[in-house]
């Protein structure tokens, strides 16, 4: 009990509005990384949904190399490595450069979770959308990526909270999100403990929340399809 | 009026439309019969593109496309001159019975949004389905879903109407209130291509029946002649066997 009055909040004190500053750049990574990966993704499952020539394989090697290799290793070649062979690269921001890791990371699972849904999109969906002289373009967009979203939005929300923890590794930059205060709070203070298990509850609790807009948004969406 | 010249479409090695000459003056009803199989539906998809015939003319008035080298253009010209009316209905699962009615004539029509409301409302009273304008394709029955398709179908002012089955995929209890709906369209001389296995609609409703058989039309006459006095061996054994 004197632990918790006399060490734990006194610290929590001072580490909380730290965390806070910190949290405020894990959600503008997160958030911007999210939304870059949603609308690559999205382009990516419909090129790879109508094979589109000369591009298709491409999306595969795509797909393949980022699901097939550590983030982190993703990370550093495109801050530490990639600098080495062009220079201008080494103009490119810390932020920018984990927000576009993440975003490239996670468009190759959020492509193959959209596709996936647009597979379950029955044909005679398509058939109706260009019997009448819908355009593909609009057949997509009003037709079939709408039906989609509603096999879609839970694998998109899993990728967003993977998003949202990943980006923890903006930490090996030096990026000073969540993760980055906290490590720098623990090595100054000596707290460990303290440290991460408050960290903790702060990826936690966007968790929670972002668990709670998947429900609203869910419900939303599946409206239609209710009997 | 729509003229159909030389129509051939193959699925692999097998041909299932071989040579297909057809035509169907405005105003008329022609129905097309025949065992499962034999390129009834098939016909139909071609005349709207939704399969590629490999040779053919097709001709609506001032219009006229050949299928070996259609282009774009002409498809989309004979898509939104051309409408279909599916097996499943295949309404539009993310949009309102009116919505269903309203998106093709919004995006392809280019017609003002109030213009094309008043104009689903309209259709969807004259096909009985007023009260269920807001209502969404999962929670219509079956023949529900099927008078909202024949709305929609009917909304784009079509040269012709490509009816793929209609009745096929319903419950019987369900198949009346739609070929009642069918019915009446006939009887305002809606130009339509319907594909049936309904016999005694076909010689009710029709103008004109086409018997079809192996990618071929065997038989074409007016009902009575088909099914009183088929000139043809086949069409008379067909005429027999479905009937009972």
């Amino acid at each position: 009990m004197e632990y918790i009055t006399e060490t734990f909040l006194p610290y929590a004190r001072i580490l909380t509005p730290l965390l806070v500053e910190g949290l405020k750049i894990t959600l503008y990574v997160s958030a911007a990384a999210f939304v870059l990966s949603v609308i690559l993704g999205a382009v990516l499952a419909v090129v790879q949904h109508f094979r589109v020539k000369g591009f298709a394989w491409l999306v595969r090697l795509y797909i393949s190399y980022f699901r097939g290799t550590p983030l982190l290793i993703q990370l550093f070649l495109f801050y530490y490595g990639l600098p080495m062979v062009f220079d201008v690269m080494k103009q490119c921001p810390k932020a920018v450069a984990l927000i576009v890791c993440l975003a490239l990371n996670s468009a190759a699972y959020i492509s193959e979770a959209i596709r996936g849904a647009i597979d379950s999109v029955d044909q005679g969906q398509y058939e109706a959308s260009l019997a009448f002289g819908m355009t593909r373009y609009q057949m997509m967009t009003q037709i079939v990526l709408p039906q989609a979203a509603v096999a879609a939005i839970p694998p998109i929300t899993n990728s967003c909270m993977d998003i949202i923890k990943m980006s923890s590794l903006g930490m090996t930059i030096g990026i000073q999100d969540i993760m980055g205060e906290a490590q720098l709070t623990a090595a100054t203070y000596y707290k460990t403990f303290e440290t991460y298990i408050i960290a903790a509850a702060f990826y936690w609790i966007l968790a929670i929340i972002l668990g709670k807009i998947q429900k609203k948004i869910e419900k939303k969406v599946s409206a239609a399809y209710r009997k | 009026m729509i003229e159909i010249k030389g129509l051939c479409k193959k699925f692999g090695d097998q041909q299932v439309l071989d040579h297909i000459d057809l035509k169907i003056e405005k105003g008329k009803v022609v129905v097309v019969i025949g065992p499962s199989g034999t390129g009834k539906s098939t016909l139909l998809r071609c005349i709207n593109v939704l399969e590629k015939p490999e040779e053919g003319h097709i001709r609506l008035e001032g219009f006229e496309a050949d299928f070996s080298a259609i282009s774009k253009q002409d498809i989309q010209t004979l898509r939104s001159r051309t409408s279909m009316v599916f097996q499943n209905s295949n309404l539009y699962r993310n949009k309102t019975a009116l919505q269903n009615i309203t998106t093709p004539l919004i995006l392809v029509k280019k017609i003002k949004r109030e213009e094309a409301e008043r104009t689903g409302v309209e259709l969807l009273a004259k096909v009985g389905m007023l009260e269920k304008k807001d209502a969404y394709p999962e929670t219509l029955s079956g023949g529900e879903k099927q008078r909202v398709g024949i709305a929609r179908a009917m909304a784009v002012n079509p040269d012709i109407i490509l009816f793929d089955e209609p009745t096929s995929a319903l419950d019987p209890e369900l198949v009346n209130e739609v070929l009642d709906v069918i019915r009446e369209l006939a009887r305002q001389h809606t130009t339509m291509l319907i594909v049936t296995h309904e016999m005694k609609f076909a010689r009710s409703v029709a103008d004109e029946i086409v018997f079809m058989e192996g990618g071929h039309i065997v038989e074409q006459a007016p009902p009575e002649k088909i099914f009183s006095n088929p000139q043809k061996e086949r069409t008379r054994q067909f005429i027999q066997t479905n009937m009972e």
